[in-house]
């Protein structure tokens, strides 16, 4: 009797001590939509591209034959398009953000590298399709231009993978300064004076620091990819949005996102283009997340993780 | 040797100024043709600009965004209903089971949804909201923002409340109150300001995006067509105008794109303001 009673206290007892449940069952329905969003997105995709890869096989990756008419659906000039604007776009952020760090921690004093700091928080909050319309009017007539004046055979209108890669650079710039400075800020003191008391010139500085904070140069640069690789609506804007393969970056080009927003208002009129379209936005998101892991893979491991100086 | 190494740096210099100058040109044709179309449109159309319609396609006439206006403010709106709760609670329990598994698979998740190009999002919402309404929407569209804006709200509500330091929490405890009481009624209050400026981050997300509604919402320019009809957002309304070939649209495309950066400019500059000033013991 007494052991029943014990045993009944402590399982009330537990019950109402057991305050980390409270919490948890009160948050479990929301937990269960995140995930089920997640897990949804996956099952969508799945489930409506399996048709298309197993009409097209390895071809859906690797044959540039898109035809709706014969229900042919090959993206690699989609893919090729998206690694060569993503390519060209980092490597032309690049230097670019390096310049404008180097700029700001080497020659400005502290004030206005605060100022600058924050500017390129806000331009980091202009959202993308602005950057578009910017591209549009701006970077693709430039390019145009540039193609009229050498006489170039090449896109005529300037809509082509080059500018798409400029508006992406242009659009990630503020965000990679962000992400190295945060890193570069971080250098401890000593080393700075140590540089300063040796009689280190700005570019000089920027050599040793460069090997300092490589890793997180890496790390946004994988990240930058990533994101260039999934970005949309800038891009379809100013890319051309022609389905051949592209070599020259002054020919206009198609992306993987640019080709899902061109053709899902028509997959209506055919059988197989709808799985065409989901096993294409498969295959951005399954390369997208891989660079963008990486990137921050890379990124913790050589900065937070392998730094000398700790995080 | 030393005079070269000089001119180098010299060089190094303007190499580096030419480097910084190039974005800060960028942004200034973006914030000048905003404020100069816009102002320009403004002029000729006076507060017609935020209550008329566009006017057609190639005319004399620019019209205005009123609709379109309207629309963006309920579908954000309630993309931002959708997303705060969920983003909320989420980030509450992230911040509160840090070690637990459950909270490590759900923090995957966010990251995973973060990580998403926002036309997946987009793609997805199509076939699992719209296919079976049989059409573009707005809850559609809201639905698809939401999904982009959660990981924003759940990312910052989980980094405001991790700031509290524990010792709060341990007084909470020995105080008898249960967790979630223990959260909900003493940590999410004390860090309102960083809660708020979550939501804030969100909902300048929800405004911002193109690519989710683009393949959800429909694009009603005329008019306002309820939860179950067409919707529009500026945004979508810059993507699609920039790219005609009128004059009128590409205006109008411009003064839409005054009202984004207003707008996401000043919710930044918001959320800056108050994730500055949370500061805990």
């Amino acid at each position: 009797m007494t052991i029943v009673l014990y045993h009944y206290i402590r399982v009330i007892g537990q019950r109402k001590m057991n305050i980390h449940d409270d919490l948890n069952l009160l948050s479990l329905p929301f937990l269960v939509i995140v995930l089920a969003i997640v897990v949804g997105v996956f099952l969508v995709l799945l489930a409506n591209s399996m048709t298309t890869f197993t009409r097209e096989g390895i071809n859906f990756l690797i044959g540039s034959n898109w035809s709706p008419s014969s229900e042919t659906y090959q993206i690699l000039p989609a893919l090729t398009g998206t690694f060569y604007t993503s390519v060209i776009a980092v490597l032309l952020a690049l230097p670019i953000s390096l310049g404008l760090v180097a700029f700001t921690y080497e020659y400005m004093p502290i004030t206005i590298r605060e100022t600058i700091k924050s500017s390129l928080y806000y331009a980091a909050a202009i959202p993308t399709v602005v950057y578009g319309i910017w591209g549009l009017e701006f970077v693709v007539p430039a390019v145009r231009k540039f193609i009229e004046f050498w006489g170039l055979t090449a896109s005529p209108t300037g809509q082509s993978i080059l500018a798409g890669a400029i508006v992406l650079a242009f659009m990630n710039i503020p965000y990679m300064s962000l992400i190295i400075s945060e890193v570069y800020g971080k250098i401890p003191f000593t080393y700075i004076e140590a540089m300063h008391s040796l009689g280190a010139l700005g570019y000089e500085r920027l050599r040793i620091k460069y090997g300092m904070v490589k890793g997180a140069v890496l790390g946004a640069s994988l990240l930058v990819f990533g994101k260039c690789v999934g970005e949309t609506t800038a891009v379809s804007m100013v890319v051309g949005n022609s389905f051949n393969l592209a070599l020259s970056p002054l020919m206009p080009g198609i992306t993987i996102s640019s080709l899902i927003v061109n053709y899902v208002s028509e997959t209506s009129l055919y059988n197989y283009m709808t799985g065409a379209l989901f096993a294409a936005a498969l295959v951005m998101l399954v390369s997208s997340s891989l660079f963008i892991l990486l990137g921050m893979w890379v990124a913790r491991r050589l900065v937070i993780g392998g730094g000398e100086w700790g995080g | 040797m030393g005079r070269i190494r000089y001119i180098l740096d010299k060089v190094f210099l303007l190499l580096v100024t030419l480097g910084t100058a190039m974005p800060v040109l960028a942004t200034g044709l973006i914030a000048g043709s905003s404020i100069y179309w816009s102002f320009k449109a403004l002029l000729s159309e006076g507060m017609g600009l935020f209550i008329k319609p566009p006017g057609m396609p190639g005319g004399s006439e620019i019209g205005g965004l009123g609709p379109v206006i309207l629309n963006t403010i309920f579908i954000t709106g309630l993309a931002i209903t959708f997303a705060a709760p969920l983003g909320v609670v989420v980030g509450v329990y992230l911040s509160e089971n840090r070690n637990g598994k459950l909270s490590k698979i759900v923090s995957q998740a966010v990251q995973m949804i973060s990580e998403m190009p926002t036309i997946v999002i987009g793609l997805f919402v199509f076939s699992v909201v719209c296919l079976p309404l049989g059409g573009y929407s707005m809850l559609a569209g809201a639905v698809s923002l939401a999904i982009a804006a959660l990981p924003y709200i759940v990312t910052q509500v989980r980094e405001t409340l991790m700031s509290i330091p524990s010792t709060y929490r341990e007084a909470a405890y020995s105080l008898g109150l249960p967790r979630w009481k223990t959260v909900w009624f003493l940590l999410v209050p004390m860090s309102k300001s960083g809660v708020a400026s979550a939501i804030m981050l969100g909902y300048m997300k929800a405004l911002g995006e193109t690519a989710p509604v683009l393949l959800t919402a429909g694009f009603a320019l005329y008019g306002f067509y309820g939860l179950l009809g067409p919707s529009n957002t500026v945004s979508l309304l810059i993507y699609k105008f920039a790219q005609t070939p009128y004059d009128n649209y590409r205006i109008l495309a411009w003064t839409a794109s005054a009202i984004l950066l207003l707008g996401s400019l000043s919710l930044s500059y918001l959320v800056r303001r108050v994730v500055g000033e949370v500061r805990y013991a």
